[in-house]
């Protein structure tokens, strides 16, 4: 569902920039963000709601997981033509989540059904570049708050079999702002976009251990979802003379989110003991995930204006977004009973093909390394930490509906903490 | 180092590069080029001339001014222009505000600003001037004593009763250009077209006939003689197919009707072969074309006498009261029109080709904006006022078409030259001011 308000974002041609679509970056469960998002071959825990409804069936008992993942980022671009530069201004966000998962039935006698829910803020943060920066004309500043939801429900065939199922229900609220280049005697004018939109779409997983406590496979598939935004406000701040052509309107706004497909496999080093947890949180292991993205859907946005606005009935831009993946390499080590460690990296494709990258997504090539550790302060709480820095790698691109030719290069770090509380 | 340093040492390294952007910014080069002296040779396009005026702002953000300012990181010298006092200089339009009626069809309202007085004061004194684009100037015209008198630009710039041909060679040899720009040719087209096919109302003006083609192609072939006696480089610019600009091509050939959006009228032109409906097919190479300035005229409410009694008939709307001949272009004005600038242009290319000296096709960017382009994400295209590049008279760039073709003669020159001259910020400039 990550995508989906992904989608909110860059569908509503804001968006993340440095954070989101473009560093696409899901920030759920400290203990998976140390581990490179890899989190659909393992159960670990409540945040495996939202990594595979499947593997949640795993947990036992009560379990509550907050977590707070302050985020920051820098995109920088040269213009090699003109030799201008910029790069957005330096902003932290903070996305938190919250799950809770309950296993039916009593301890003595649990029932295969595990339930639970998500609440989460994938997004909710902004991006704002300096108001007379090069790409004025394309964004000033981004914002996007989203809220999501995420009932689920996760069947326990047995102990080395898992299925699950979640709908999702996503509130996203975007804003963006862009120069306009009608002038007056003194400077540009400005455009200021604002829209609200729900969607809603399904995740299932499948969780199995074909060699029981030593090798986890893990499939996960989030459905695609369209988003519908009614109207939203355009405000026009132009020049009197120009007010008849720029009237304040609404519009309405339709977008396509891509769904996506993970598969992970986990080998655990120390299974086949009998103090391994079943959701395997005090085991080492090394777990790969590859994941595919379905942008193929995301074409343009297409703003339809309740009223002409400079003649035009509305404004498209076009994104021509392909498929993408991401590769993700992550393990964990168990130090003691109260302390485990954990690292990964992984690979992310670009979405945005050259033609169509803007600085609202600087979306590329990005290379990401995590950390993460958990202490248990007491018997039934865990502290988590991680810590995550990404690279955006260099990209040349050459946005052709507005002809803004740039090389970029980013760079994204988010320090998390949370707690588990297991009951 | 002992290990345990290691994890600092690491740590270390990491914060000195986790947040380095670095990208390295290409240097500005000359290349083969040599922009040292710079000089500019053209009619109102070299001079600046915007919204049918001349001014200082406009002097100060042509697309010569725009080059010398952009040959200065590589290598390039002061630039000197017979700068107009400041305030309104010639006068030009300016826009006092939009109409827009109930069809969506929005009218501007422009109005000529009173000149500055002092704009006609002669600067002769602080020449050499590197800029020597004279509006209103035409290749046929450049041995022409007379122009002297007839145009006050020419007037203001020269010693009395030099030609521009005379001044121009005084220039260059003070001066010795290492590099020069020609875009000479454009007023001996659109003296014609501007003017419905050389008219004042209805009566034929031969100041605004077209120019024989052989005097075109001797007297370009003296100008580059001129110019490049010193041994200097330079590239030619050809002349656009001004036709496709908005003068010609913002006024419907019909006019919007009083009973719905969807009602239109008829307008009758002053043709070459005489009053007539216009008429336009999308299939024909040529059509009638109804200019600018018409388009606040049309169906203002004249008195005419018919049979002894006053009627009121709407400008342009009827056989009676049809718009005078210098305003439209009719098909057969538009075709001698066009075939005229091929053979300008044809003559053009054989005279820098003699010399070796580089040609651009100007219609390879004029094409470009009317299919419609973009600069760092200002949409551009050959409308009026909203196309982003003409200035208010719908024939001359504002400020910044001027920026943006100075980036087009950069792109040119850098692949001629294997230079990397930086190319404007195009985005900065106001263009039509409202």
């Amino acid at each position: 569902m990550i995508r989906r308000i992904i989608l909110l974002s860059v569908l509503c041609c804001l968006g993340y920039s440095v954070y989101g679509s473009g560093f696409q970056i899901s920030l759920q469960g400290q203990p998976q963000i140390g581990l490179a998002h890899a989190g659909t071959g393992i159960t670990l825990n409540a945040a495996s709601l939202f990594y595979n409804p499947g593997a949640m069936g795993m947990l036992k008992g009560k379990q509550l997981m907050l977590g707070l993942h302050p985020i920051t980022g820098k995109a920088r671009f040269v213009q090699e033509a003109t030799g201008l530069s910029g790069q957005n201004e330096f902003g932290i966000s903070y996305p938190f989540s919250a799950y809770y998962t309950q296993r039916l039935g009593s301890a003595a006698n649990p029932s295969p059904f595990t339930i639970g829910i998500g609440i989460y803020t994938p997004f909710g943060s902004q991006i704002t570049y300096p108001n007379d920066w090069m790409g004025k004309y394309l964004v000033q500043s981004a914002s996007l708050t989203t809220v999501f939801a995420q009932p689920t429900i996760s069947y326990n065939v047995n102990d080395r079999l898992g299925v699950g199922l979640s709908f999702v229900v996503g509130w996203g609220n975007f804003n963006i702002r862009r120069a306009v280049p009608i002038f007056d005697e003194q400077t540009f004018s400005n455009a200021n976009l604002q829209a609200q939109g729900m969607g809603v779409g399904f995740t299932t997983g499948i969780y199995v251990e074909p060699w029981d406590n030593k090798l986890a496979v893990g499939v996960t598939y989030k459905s695609s979802a369209r988003v519908k935004l009614k109207n939203g406000t355009a405000d026009f701040t132009v020049p009197a003379t120009a007010e008849p052509l720029f009237p304040d309107t609404n519009f309405d706004l339709n977008v396509g989110l891509p769904d996506a497909v993970s598969l992970a496999t986990t080998y655990f080093f120390n299974g086949n003991q009998n103090h391994i947890l079943p959701d395997k949180s005090n085991a080492h292991f090394i777990t790969a995930e590859v994941e595919r993205v379905g942008w193929i859907v995301f074409k343009d946005l297409n703003f339809a204006y309740a009223q002409p606005v400079a003649g035009a009935t509305g404004m498209k831009l076009i994104r021509n977004y392909q498929n993408a993946y991401r590769f993700s390499l992550a393990g964990q080590y168990a130090v003691t009973p109260r302390f485990t460690l954990r690292a990964g990296i992984y690979y992310d494709l670009n979405a945005a093909p050259d033609c169509c990258v803007t600085p609202e997504v600087p979306d590329g090539k990005r290379v990401v390394g995590t950390t993460g550790a958990s202490f248990k302060l007491l018997s039934n709480l865990l502290l988590d930490m991680s810590f995550l820095y990404g690279r955006s790698l260099k990209r040349s691109f050459n946005n052709e509906q507005n002809n803004f030719q740039a090389t970029f290069k980013g760079y994204v770090i988010s320090p998390g903490i949370g707690i588990q509380y297991k009951f | 180092m002992r290990t345990a340093f290691l994890p600092f040492f690491l740590v270390a390294l990491f914060l000195l590069n986790a947040c380095n952007l670095d990208i390295e910014q290409p240097e500005a080069t000359p290349g083969t080029g040599n922009f040292s002296r710079y000089m500019a040779v053209g009619s109102s396009f070299t001079a600046g001339y915007t919204g049918d005026g001349l001014t200082r702002y406009g002097q100060e953000h042509s697309y010569p001014a725009f080059l010398a300012q952009q040959f200065a990181l590589a290598g390039g010298g002061s630039f000197n222009q017979p700068l107009l006092p400041g305030g309104t200089g010639s006068g030009e339009f300016k826009l006092m505000g939009l109409s827009v009626d109930s069809c969506g069809n929005a009218l501007p309202n422009l109005v000529k600003q009173t000149p500055n007085p002092a704009w006609e004061t002669n600067v002769s004194a602080a020449a050499p001037f590197n800029n020597m684009g004279i509006p209103n100037i035409k290749v046929g015209d450049v041995n022409n004593a007379i122009m002297y008198l007839l145009n006050s630009y020419l007037k203001r710039v020269v010693p009395p009763g030099t030609t521009y041909l005379q001044a121009l060679t005084g220039a260059v040899e003070t001066i010795q250009p290492t590099y020069f720009t020609n875009w000479l040719g454009i007023t001996d087209a659109l003296g014609y077209a501007a003017t419905g096919g050389g008219y004042t109302g209805n009566t034929p003006i031969s100041l605004f006939a077209l120019t024989d083609t052989i005097t075109f192609a001797n007297n370009y072939a003296q100008i580059l003689d001129v110019l490049t006696a010193g041994g200097a480089k330079g590239m030619v610019f050809t002349i656009p197919l001004l036709t496709d600009f908005p003068f010609f091509n913002t006024v419907p050939y019909r006019a919007q009707g009083p009973d719905s959006c969807s009602h239109v009228l008829d307008i009758f032109i002053t043709a070459s072969n005489g009053i007539r409906k216009a008429t336009s097919n999308p299939n024909a190479l040529f059509n009638d074309l109804i200019l600018l300035p018409a388009a606040q005229e049309i169906g203002r409410p004249d008195t005419l006498l018919v049979n002894g009694e006053q009627v009121i008939a709407p400008y342009g709307l009827s056989a009676a009261n049809p718009l005078a001949h210098d305003l439209a272009l009719d098909r057969t004005e538009a075709q001698n029109c066009v075939l005229t600038i091929r053979a300008y242009n044809r003559a053009i290319r054989a005279a820098a080709a003699a010399r070796n000296i580089p040609v651009i096709e100007t219609d390879e960017y004029f094409a470009r904006l009317k299919k419609g382009t973009a600069f760092n994400g200002i949409p551009l295209s050959a409308a009026f006022i909203e196309g982003g590049f003409f200035g208010l008279d719908g024939i001359h760039p504002h400020d910044r078409g001027y920026a943006l073709l100075a980036n087009f003669f950069i792109q040119k020159i850098d692949s001629i030259h294997n230079a990397t001259i930086p190319q404007l910020d195009a985005t900065r400039f106001m263009g039509v001011v409202f």
